[in-house]
């Protein structure tokens, strides 16, 4: 079982909304939802005390049938309920008007502010006005790429270093026909940002792309050897490993693939990026076909969406595709999704951490997603 | 695998004594009352480059583990072939005819790069069959005894980017005198049929400035191989591309092996460069010298880069399309335009390097091609690495007419001296050789500098 990590409750609350849009659609019933934004106030503007006011302003519909509140990010408030409560909907809308009226500075429109849906119908438009707004990272003070003696430097050190300490795992889960998630498998991988951090802080590791790529390869064969290790996969679950072609066709694979349990035969996932493919086609296909009468499934990650219309997966002869949510690529029209793959169950959504995600990947048909929103079910 | 681990890296007998054993298990097999079977890889039949070392490791590793499944038995040959003696089937499943099963994998897998799957492997019942695996064995013993000293000079296997070292980090460059000996001039040309007779005609389009991978890692890294780890030879080239802007902003107004002065109206300079060189100032003013004295400019990314750094690329092409110029989308294999839909990267040509497995591509994969071709365009197709007479006539068979290679450059450089009145004593190799040269020594014993650089049209014979 993975351990869940504990979630605020705003964070809680967020996936409960999107949650019950897709529960609505699932059902085949609906529920109308309120929704207060006040993350689109100025900063200066939001005060503690508005969130009182506005959660004292809603207090007419907390009678209605199945009425429940949500605190979302931002300081934002939804409140979900059955059937029509009209008349208790327009005197909070009165009360809301009269909260959104104070003066300067100039504030949103109160159609923004205050927003109403219908789900499932309005489930997307919903979700978009979900989305966590994107987190605003430090100013990382800028650091010079990594040179080939920063490179040279690493590769020593990753030689007698202790992998463990940098080995991640996430959860890959599966929608099943109760909406519900369940681990389809995980997906192991050393943390290259830690390796940076403790190997070479004072360099970029992804600054220059090419040794970024050569690094890549003495991370599969140390995460190779890390897996290859007795007992270590004795009781995993099935899981996924991002390779090289070329680590692919070296020993550390072939040693990789003798210590792998029997029961995971089959069950094991290798992704692949497109410009490794690329960069050796031959290689490629013949490492594809082996893998392949070895038992192992393939999918294609590290796929941007201006890629989808290149990359059509039955013609790669993989598994499935990762693509990592964005507002570019949820933007992108159906047909460059449909030019990458037809088969929607074989699109892992990764980077699903907001409902607007995962709400966008379900009205794709998507079934596979990994992220916050889209934690697995103990 | 199930068992142990596989053998360590496979380096056949080169002494004969893997063929000697080999024949006498066969004469063993023959008497024994069991059933045996022989399987043999014909990893010698991969065409070229193949078998690389991967072929071999894992080829190994499969029969090892079938011997260990089969009771068998497994002789790897000085020829690089691997040799499976072993039951006809397996005692626990009967029925499964394991070693024929093996065969059709193996014929799968390493089909795809020998002249046929059926070429690839031999299944011979014993003792039925044992007069074909003697008479085979016999050659191999026969072959190794007489070649075996220069099948043991020829061991050295080639060593991929595992064991490359990372040589230091060269300093930067900051003067140019030996830096266009990394440089490579070759021409990009238009064949057409001329005139309705069999011969062709040649014209020149474009002049092409690219670093040779021989020589960058010659310079770079002299003591390591890093012409097998083409990330590193990326990072050296990707260090090389400000400098080179350098140099074609001083000459490519004036003449010489860099100046596009005295070539025709049209006749192109194409530049290898990083969508990061692309977006500098540094490549901006030579995109605007360029337009200020009419040569245009073809820029070439890598399908790899492209797709390694979409966003980046994205980014570049817009820089290139606002300033007017082509972009070339380049080192695509013909195994990746089967894969993928390089003209979805909207460039304006595509150059796809010539392999000799084109000439021998399964039906599908031809009709694969041909689709492929229709959705490009013919006519935006470059054939690249056109080095001989087989992969022109294999491009005008099938309808590309833009060519980039030694065989194109022979041919050009047998109109220059058909023209030229101080050809007497040049040979055609040597006239190919300057024309491709960006050094004033490369090109010292021409006479005829101004034809050599003039990208003039030239009839050829065919």
């Amino acid at each position: 079982m993975t351990a869940l990590p504990e979630l605020p409750s705003v964070e809680l609350d967020t996936m409960a909304l999107s949650s019950l849009a897709r529960d609505c659609r699932l059902a085949g019933v609906e529920r109308q939802v309120l929704l207060v934004r006040f993350s689109l106030l100025p900063p200066e503007y939001y005060r503690p005390h508005h969130g009182r006011l506005a959660e004292s302003a809603l207090e007419p519909l907390a009678g209605a049938d199945r009425a429940r509140v949500y605190r979302l990010p931002g300081h934002d408030l939804a409140l979900a309920w059955r059937g029509d409560a009209g008349r208790q909907e327009n005197r909070v809308l009165a009360t809301l008007a009269v909260l959104f009226a104070e003066p300067a500075p100039p504030l949103p429109r109160f159609a923004e502010l205050v927003r109403r849906f219908t789900v499932p119908r309005d489930a997307e438009r919903l979700a978009a006005c979900l989305a966590a707004p994107e987190p605003i990272e430090p100013q990382a003070p800028e650091r010079p790429p990594l040179d080939l003696a920063a490179l040279g430097a690493i590769e020593r050190a990753l030689a007698s270093a202790d992998m463990s300490r940098f080995s991640r795992r996430r959860s890959i889960c599966r929608r099943d026909g109760s909406g519900q998630f369940r681990l389809a498998w995980e997906k192991r991988f050393l943390s290259v940002s830690e390796i940076g951090e403790s190997l070479a802080p004072e360099h970029d590791l992804a600054g220059d792309p090419w040794l970024f790529r050569r690094l890549t390869r003495t991370l599969d064969r140390r995460l190779l050897a890390l897996l290859s290790a007795p007992r270590e996969l004795s009781s995993a679950p099935p899981f996924a490993i991002n390779l090289n072609v070329e680590s692919i066709l070296s020993p550390a694979f072939l040693t990789f693939d003798v210590a792998l349990p029997a029961g995971l035969r089959g069950e094991i996932v290798l992704e692949l990026l497109p410009a490794d493919i690329l960069n050796d086609a031959p290689a490629f296909l013949f490492a594809r076909d082996f893998v392949r009468g070895r038992g192992y499934r393939l999918a294609l990650g590290g796929v941007a969406p201006a890629l989808l219309p290149m990359l059509p997966l039955p013609a790669l002869g993989l598994d499935f595709l990762e693509l990592r949510y964005s507002s570019e690529l949820a933007s992108m029209p159906a047909a460059a999704l449909d030019a990458a793959s037809e088969e929607r169950e074989r699109i892992l959504l990764a980077g699903a951490d907001s409902p607007a995600a995962l709400l966008w990947g379900e009205a794709q048909g998507f079934v596979l997603f990994q992220g916050r929103a889209a934690l697995p079910v103990s | 695998m199930a068992g142990p681990a596989p053998a360590p890296e496979p380096g056949g007998s080169r002494d004969g004594s893997a063929e000697r054993l080999l024949l006498d298990a066969t004469r063993r097999a023959v008497r024994a009352p069991a059933e045996r079977v022989a399987l043999v890889l014909h990893l010698s039949r991969l065409g070229p480059p193949a078998p690389e070392p991967h072929h071999r490791r894992i080829a190994r590793a499969l029969l090892t583990e079938a011997a260990q499944r089969l009771d068998g038995q497994l002789f790897p040959l000085g020829n690089g072939d691997l040799a499976l003696l072993c039951r006809a089937a397996h005692s626990r499943t009967p029925a499964a005819n394991e070693p024929a099963s093996l065969r059709s994998n193996l014929a799968r897998l390493f089909g795809g790069e020998a002249a046929g799957p059926e070429a690839i492997v031999s299944l011979w019942p014993l003792p039925g069959q044992a007069d074909l695996l003697l008479a085979y064995a016999a050659e191999r013993l026969a072959a190794a005894e007489q070649f075996g000293a220069a099948l043991r000079r020829d061991a050295i296997e080639r060593s991929r980017t595992f064991s490359v070292a990372i040589p230091p980090e060269p300093a930067p460059m900051t003067g140019l005198p030996d830096f266009p000996e990394m440089l490579q001039r070759r021409t990009g040309a238009l064949v057409a049929r001329s005139g309705g007779t069999p011969s062709h005609a040649l014209r020149p389009l474009f002049r092409e400035l690219a670093f040779s991978s021989a020589a960058l890692s010659a310079h770079y890294a002299p003591a390591s191989d890093t012409s097998s780890d083409p990330w590193l030879l990326r990072h050296f080239g990707g260090r090389l591309e400000e400098p080179l802007l350098a140099l074609i902003e001083a000459a490519l107004p004036g003449s010489g092996p860099i100046g596009m002065a005295g070539t025709p109206p049209g006749f192109a300079l194409h530049l290898n460069l990083s969508t990061k060189t692309i977006m500098k100032e540094r490549s901006a003013h030579v995109f605007r010298l360029s337009r200020s004295i009419g040569v245009p400019i073809g820029v070439e990314v890598s399908l790899v880069e492209a797709a390694a750094m979409p966003e980046a690329f994205a980014a570049a092409r817009s820089v290139l399309r606002r300033a007017g110029l082509r972009i070339v989308l380049g080192t695509i294999s013909h195994q990746a335009l089967l894969l993928t839909r390089p003209q979805s990267l909207d460039a304006d040509l595509f150059k796809l390097d010539w392999s000799a497995r084109l000439a021998r591509l399964t039906e599908p994969d031809r009709g694969a091609l041909a689709s492929a071709f229709d959705a490009i365009g013919r006519e935006r197709v470059i054939l690249n690495r056109a080095d001989n007479e087989e992969a022109v006539l294999w491009g005008l068979g099938h309808g590309i007419r833009r060519f980039v290679g030694h065989h194109v450059e022979v041919m050009l450089a047998a109109g220059r001296m058909l023209a030229c009145a101080a050809a007497s004593g040049c040979t055609l190799g040597q006239c190919s050789e300057r024309a491709a040269s960006a050094t004033a020594p490369g090109r010292r014993f021409c006479r005829n500098l101004s034809l050599l650089d003039s990208g003039a049209p030239s009839a050829a014979p065919s």
